[in-house]
Parts: structure tokens; C-alpha cells; sequence
């Protein structure tokens, strides 16, 4: 890829990772027999909250929220790059650090609960990266992306891998049946609440880039068959849409045992499969 | 229905009252004028067909009415209801579960 | 370091549909203790009905306590003044003030089942039950010509016969509604994330239910046998096949359970009223002013509803007392509350089917 390409990839990533999430919202109300919102709703919303007051609760609040947006927008960058997949889990890591201190920051209870069950659901599921990454280097040798995606297509290795990130995707994406620490109906929404107008824009645009940092994980699971790994995606993206209309929300702790039961467990599982692969 | 006695009701009460045999309705108050107020305490019977038992008093406003709030936990929204809406007072019982100040005071009382 | 948070939930949340507020004090999610303020929707209604209105048009305005239960409260008060103004109604009028009861019961319970899916975050079970539950209104719209306010039961008799148009209607939609429910039994008992959400969560014990005077499907769902459908003879309820449904537990779970069946058995009654409706005449003639005293109690959706009218032979009621199935049952769910997680109360609350509108009124 060009670096001229591979930029302006990074560069529009909130504009088309608006539109997968117009097409995520048609998919599900149509699931739900609804008729759904239009493919641009982001975008309607973009402009609606941009029209808003621009009020803040504390400045520290708004900050660190901005330096989590930033250091997501990097990570999308760096996964265009082709960059270290280590650097890559650490950083987002890192961004959804600033995002957490954020909702600490204010003296609002939910948002406060809101930062505690993040903070719980990135115990949960960042081993779970770890390992994955882990699993791609035994499988291909390196941890760079570009020469990930260079190498030939070595799926049947790992399987088990793209079983246990299709855990992770909904914790990320704070999706049904992961998605405790957002918890609508509980906590509002969680340390997204206390935001509004043109901040909330970017918190609301963070989730877009949000998508686009786990379904990357997935894609490259295809190496330089870029068709089979689009269908991944595309899979991965049904199966999860799917599975957040028939679930309800389990409990942060419920979320905790799946986690490590079954992402983790299948991560390691995955580990095994691959040196019985290259035997 | 029963008359009974505003000293005596707690003894009625709990002499009658058991939990798995009587359904505590609610407290009923009716204002009749003149400062009398007549309160019914209602009750039916479970498994039987429209049997009611209710003990029935009149009252005036100036008194202190005992609660049977410990006997039956349920009655508190009855009798903080009535404080509310008739200004009486009960033991124990505050206002303002279903009127805030700016409310006009004891709407259902007609004999200010 | 404090041990305690203090969570509020309301008066405004996104998890409530009316306003009521509890403030859950927590040790780390875990609710100690509950204090609660209910009466942000006090309109009046009980003043207005003995200033405002006269006797043979409080029937419409009780109707307007709650938009849900709205048929159930005419009907309480309507039988009321008709033990009062002594008026005997046929066996029409009876079976027809029944249907209309019963399906606004499973549109109530559908209601509960929806919000209950939906605050557990299950927002795709909120949208089916949702889609399900237009069946049963398109039947109460075709009856009475209303969506919400029906308006239908009026001093005497009803205010509209039922046409055959409408019996077929009611038979295809009652049917196909049927087969939903059946199917939403299946999806509530075999999905393992509502397990986790529902099983042993917010449970009454059985002694509770009598201890805390709980009503309708509540204390069915603990094993109590509570109903007062069982208890009044007012309406010919055994006549067209009522059967008491009961649960073991008192969670979530058994309450939709014994929801869904309780909606099934409504099925069969108002399969079994269309079947047996007779002709006759749907308004009976009455004459005079009321004067007397009278009880009423009636099941509600949610509970046993109780009226009491006192009228002085004026055409002004002298005192109309209501008392919703929420009202009483506030002490009993702060007392469920204690001990759960925060994170189970939205669905907890749901599962109560808590009516504001009626408990303030």
C-alpha cells in the first residue's frame, strides 16, 4: 500500500467508519423488523450536535476524552501503517486509559460506574488481545501488520484465534451480551453521559474508530487473501449483530468469568492448535 | 364492618390481623364535615368470596392517630397518604410522599 | 474512605417510563438500602371526581389514572355506582366488559414483558414483544375504536356491541397472538443470558408475599395464590374458564412465566366469551340519583384495584376513594431491592410493572 493511500485510509476513518455503523444500525433494526435509520443517521447526528451548546463539565473531564480520541485516531493510523501489533493493543489500550480517567474525573456516579466496569471489561478482554497477538506471531513470525498481510493465508492455523476474538469484538464495541460497562438502562450510558454537544461528537466518532481497530484484528487473521478476509468482517459483523439482538446484558462479573472461560480459554486453546498445526 | 375505639386499634388490629388469612386493603378517610373524619381500615379474607372486614372510626383532626405501619408494612402508603391529603396527623408518619410545598395544603379536606 | 454510594434512580432515567425515584445506597453496587419518593405525578383525580364531575361521567375521568390499566378502573368504578344505583346487568354486558378486561390485560402484561427484556438490555426482545403485542390492540381498536383510552364500559352496560367483523378479527389476531406467546415461552426460558439476568434475581419468598401484602402476578409469582378474580364473583370469571396460574420462586423468571401463561389462559377466555356471546342488549336503563356506600375490588393487570364510593343522593359523589396495585406494594419491592445489585434493579423494577400515574393519581 501506498503511503499516500495508507494516510488517507487513516485520515477519513471516522467519515466511513460512520457509515459501517449506519449500515450496523440498518442491520439490526432490520433483524428487529424495523425499518432502521438512514445509512448517514451518523452524520445527521454529527450536524445536530455540532449545532449544540458547547458546554463542559470540568476541563480535565473534556481533556482526557480528547487525548483518548487522538490516541485512538493514532491507533488507526498505525493499523494502516502497518505498524507493530503490540504497539497497537498497547496503544488503544493506553487511549481507553485516558477514556476511563475521563470518567473519573467528573463527580458524576454514573460515569464514575461507568469507569470502574470499563476498567474491569479491559481486564477482561486485553489478555485476550495479548494472547491472539501472541498466536499471530507463532503463525506468521512477526507482530508487524504489513508483513502480516503480506504472508500467505494460514486460517486453518488460526481458527481458534478468530473464535476467541469474536469474544472480544462486542466488549470493545460494548455490544449485547458485553456491554456492562455502557449499560444503558443502568447507568445511562456510562462515562459517555456526562458529555454533550460537540464533545459527545467525539466520543460518538471514537466508536467508529473503535470498529474499525477490532475488525482489523479480524481481517488480518487472512494474510494477503484480502477477499477471505473481508468475509470474515462481513461474518464477524453479522454473527455479532445477530448475537446483540438475542441476548440480554450480563452483569460486569458474569462478563469477567465468560471472558476468561471462553475468549481466554479458547486463546490458549488456540496456542496449542498452532504448534500442532506446525507438527 | 366493626367500630372500634382510635385508643384501641393497634390491640384490634393485631389481634385480628394474620397474614396469611387477611389481605390489608388499605385506609380509606372521608371527611364529614364539622371536624369529624371517618376512617375505615379495610380488609378482606383470602380464598373467600367478597367478604370484607372493615373496623371503622370517627375521628376529629386535632388528634395524634396511632400507625399500624409495624403491624402491616404495606399500610405506610395509606396513612402517608392521608397525612397528605387531609392533614392529619399520625404517629411517626411524615408528609410529602405525594405533595411538596408549593401543593395546596390538605386538598381532600373540605371543613377548614 | 466512604463506604457507601448513593445512586439515584429517577425521577428521570432512561430505564423508567413513569416518574418515581428510589436512591439506592450501594457498597460497591450492592444495594443496602432504598429510600423512595413516588408522588411526582399527583394530579387530583379523587378531588376532581367529587367537584368537577358528575357521577355518570367520573367513569371517563378515573379512566384517566393510568392509559394502561384505563378499562380496568371504569370498570371498578362503573360496578360501584351499579351496587349503589342497584342495576343488574346481563349476562352480555358481563361477557363483554370481561373480554375487554382480559385483552387489556395481555396487552398490560406484554407491556411488562417488553420494558422487562428491554431494561435487562435486551433491546431485540423489547422490539418483538413490541411488534407481538399490536395483535391484541388492533383487536381492542376494532372493538371499542380506541387505541388507549377505550372508553367503553359506561353506567349500564357498554357503549359498543361488538360486530362480526370485529369476532373475526379477534379470532385470527387471538389465534396468531396464541402461537407468539407460545414461542416467547421457548425464548425466555432457553436463553442463557436471561437465565443470568432473571434467574433468582429480585426474588419474593412465599411468607413475603403475605407479610408485605403483595398482589397480582407478583405474589402469584412467589406461590401465593392472590387473585381477586378468584375472590369476587362481580363478573362471571369462572363461567369462562379463568384458571390460577402460579409460580415457586418469585424472580424475574417466574414472573414473566407466570405472565406469559396468565396471558395465555386470557386467550382462552376471550376465545371462550366470542364463542359463547349471546344477543342481547348491551345498556341497561336505570333511573334515580345514588345514594349509599359501596366496595369494589377488581384484578388489574398488575394487581387488585379497590374503589370505594360514598354519594349523598346528589349528582356530586361525596368521596371516591382509589387504590391501585402499585400503591400498596412499594414497601415490598424497597424490600426486594435490599440485597440485589445495583445492575439487576432497572430489570428488577421492570419486572414489578410499577404504575406511577396510578399510585400518585
Amino acid at each position: 500500500m501506498s503511503i499516500v493511500f495508507s494516510f488517507m485510509l487513516g485520515f477519513f476513518a471516522p467519515i466511513y467508519g460512520g457509515i459501517f455503523y449506519g449500515i450496523d444500525r440498518v442491520l439490526k433494526a432490520k433483524m428487529q423488523r424495523r425499518k432502521g435509520p438512514p445509512v448517514l443517521q451518523p452524520f445527521y447526528d454529527m450536524l445536530k450536535l455540532f449545532s449544540k451548546t458547547k458546554f463542559i463539565v470540568n476541563a480535565p473531564h473534556t481533556i482526557w476524552m480528547i487525548f483518548y480520541f487522538l490516541s485512538l485516531w493514532a491507533v488507526v493510523f498505525m493499523i494502516f501503517f502497518g505498524g507493530n501489533l503490540l504497539y497497537i493493543i498497547f496503544g488503544h489500550l493506553l487511549a481507553t486509559v485516558f477514556f476511563i480517567i475521563s470518567g473519573y474525573s467528573v463527580n458524576s456516579i454514573f460515569s464514575q460506574l461507568g469507569s470502574n466496569r470499563k476498567l474491569l471489561s479491559v481486564v477482561a478482554y486485553e489478555p485476550i488481545l495479548i494472547v491472539n497477538a501472541i498466536c499471530i506471531y507463532l503463525v506468521f513470525g512477526t507482530f508487524e501488520i504489513s508483513e502480516i498481510l503480506a504472508a500467505p493465508n494460514n486460517f486453518n492455523s488460526l481458527v481458534f484465534t478468530f473464535l476467541s476474538l469474536l469474544f472480544v469484538v462486542p466488549t470493545v464495541l460494548k455490544l449485547s451480551p458485553f456491554d456492562a460497562s455502557k449499560a444503558h438502562q443502568e447507568i445511562v450510558g456510562g462515562i459517555e453521559v456526562e458529555f454533550g454537544g460537540v464533545f459527545y461528537e467525539l466520543v460518538y466518532a471514537a466508536k467508529f474508530l473503535e470498529m474499525i481497530f477490532v475488525y482489523s484484528f479480524i481481517f488480518i487473521l487472512a494474510s494477503n487473501d484480502y477477499i477471505f478476509g473481508t468475509f470474515l468482517v462481513v461474518f464477524s459483523f453479522f454473527a455479532v449483530a445477530l448475537v446483540d439482538n438475542s441476548t440480554a446484558r450480563i452483569k460486569i462479573d458474569s462478563l469477567l468469568k465468560a471472558l476468561y472461560m471462553y475468549g481466554f480459554g479458547l486463546g490458549i486453546v488456540s496456542i496449542f492448535w498452532i504448534l500442532l498445526c506446525c507438527i | 364492618m366493626q367500630e372500634i375505639k382510635i385508643e384501641n386499634l393497634i390491640e384490634e388490629i393485631t389481634s385480628f390481623y394474620d397474614p396469611k388469612l387477611h389481605h390489608f386493603v388499605c385506609l380509606n378517610a372521608n371527611d364529614l364535615g364539622e371536624n369529624r373524619l371517618k376512617l375505615q381500615w379495610i380488609f378482606t379474607f383470602y380464598n373467600q368470596e367478597d367478604n370484607y372486614q372493615i373496623f371503622w372510626t370517627i375521628c376529629s383532626f386535632d388528634e395524634v392517630l396511632p400507625t399500624i405501619t409495624k403491624i402491616i408494612p404495606s399500610a405506610i402508603m395509606s396513612e402517608a397518604e392521608i397525612v397528605d391529603l387531609f392533614g392529619v396527623q399520625i404517629k411517626d408518619i411524615q408528609g410529602g410522599l405525594y405533595l411538596d410545598e408549593t401543593s395546596p395544603i390538605s386538598p381532600l379536606r373540605c371543613s377548614i | 474512605m466512604k463506604k457507601t454510594i448513593t445512586i439515584p434512580l429517577g425521577s428521570q432515567h432512561i430505564s423508567l417510563l413513569e416518574p418515581v425515584r428510589f436512591n439506592f445506597s450501594c457498597e460497591n453496587e450492592k444495594i443496602t438500602d432504598v429510600d423512595y419518593n413516588v408522588g411526582f405525578v399527583h394530579r387530583g383525580i379523587e378531588k376532581a371526581c367529587t367537584e368537577k364531575f358528575e357521577y355518570k361521567q367520573v367513569g371517563y375521568v378515573v379512566a384517566r389514572v393510568c392509559g394502561l390499566c384505563a378499562i380496568t378502573h371504569t370498570m371498578a368504578y362503573t360496578l360501584g355506582i351499579e351496587h349503589i344505583l342497584n342495576i343488574k346487568t346481563n349476562k352480555k354486558i358481563d361477557y363483554l366488559r370481561i373480554l375487554m378486561l382480559e385483552l387489556d390485560r395481555i396487552h398490560s402484561h406484554l407491556l411488562c414483558l417488553a420494558h422487562t427484556a428491554e431494561n435487562s438490555g435486551f433491546e431485540g426482545m423489547f422490539m418483538k414483544i413490541m411488534g407481538d403485542r399490536e395483535l391484541v390492540m388492533d383487536i381492542q381498536e376494532a372493538i371499542s375504536g380506541n387505541r388507549v383510552q377505550f372508553d367503553f364500559v359506561c353506567i349500564g352496560g357498554v357503549n359498543r356491541d361488538i360486530s362480526t367483523e370485529c369476532e373475526k378479527l379477534a379470532f385470527t389476531n387471538l389465534a396468531l397472538l396464541d402461537k407468539k406467546v407460545d414461542d416467547l415461552i421457548g425464548k425466555f426460558t432457553s436463553n442463557w443470558s436471561t437465565a443470568l439476568k432473571y434467574k433468582n434475581i429480585g426474588a419474593l419468598s412465599y411468607d413475603d408475599a403475605f407479610n408485605f401484602n403483595a398482589l397480582g402476578p407478583l405474589a402469584r409469582a412467589a406461590g401465593a395464590a392472590i387473585d381477586v378474580r378468584a375472590e369476587s364473583s362481580i363478573l362471571p370469571y369462572k363461567e369462562v374458564g379463568y384458571k390460577m396460574i402460579l409460580g415457586q420462586n418469585g424472580d424475574i423468571y417466574d414472573r414473566n412465566l407466570v405472565r406469559l401463561k396468565e396471558i395465555k389462559n386470557s386467550i382462552l377466555m376471550c376465545q371462550n366469551i366470542l364463542s359463547g356471546l349471546t344477543e342481547g342488549e348491551i345498556l341497561v336503563k336505570f333511573k334515580g340519583k345514588p345514594n349509599g356506600e359501596s366496595f369494589t375490588r377488581l384484578e388489574a393487570p398488575r394487581g387488585e384495584i379497590f374503589y370505594y364510593l360514598n354519594a349523598n343522593g346528589t349528582n356530586m359523589l361525596q368521596r371516591v376513594r382509589i387504590k391501585t396495585p402499585t400503591f400498596s406494594q412499594i414497601p415490598g419491592m424497597v424490600e426486594i431491592f435490599k440485597g440485589s445489585d445495583y445492575a439487576d434493579a432497572p430489570a428488577i423494577l421492570a419486572s414489578f410493572d410499577p404504575c406511577m400515574s396510578c399510585t400518585a393519581k
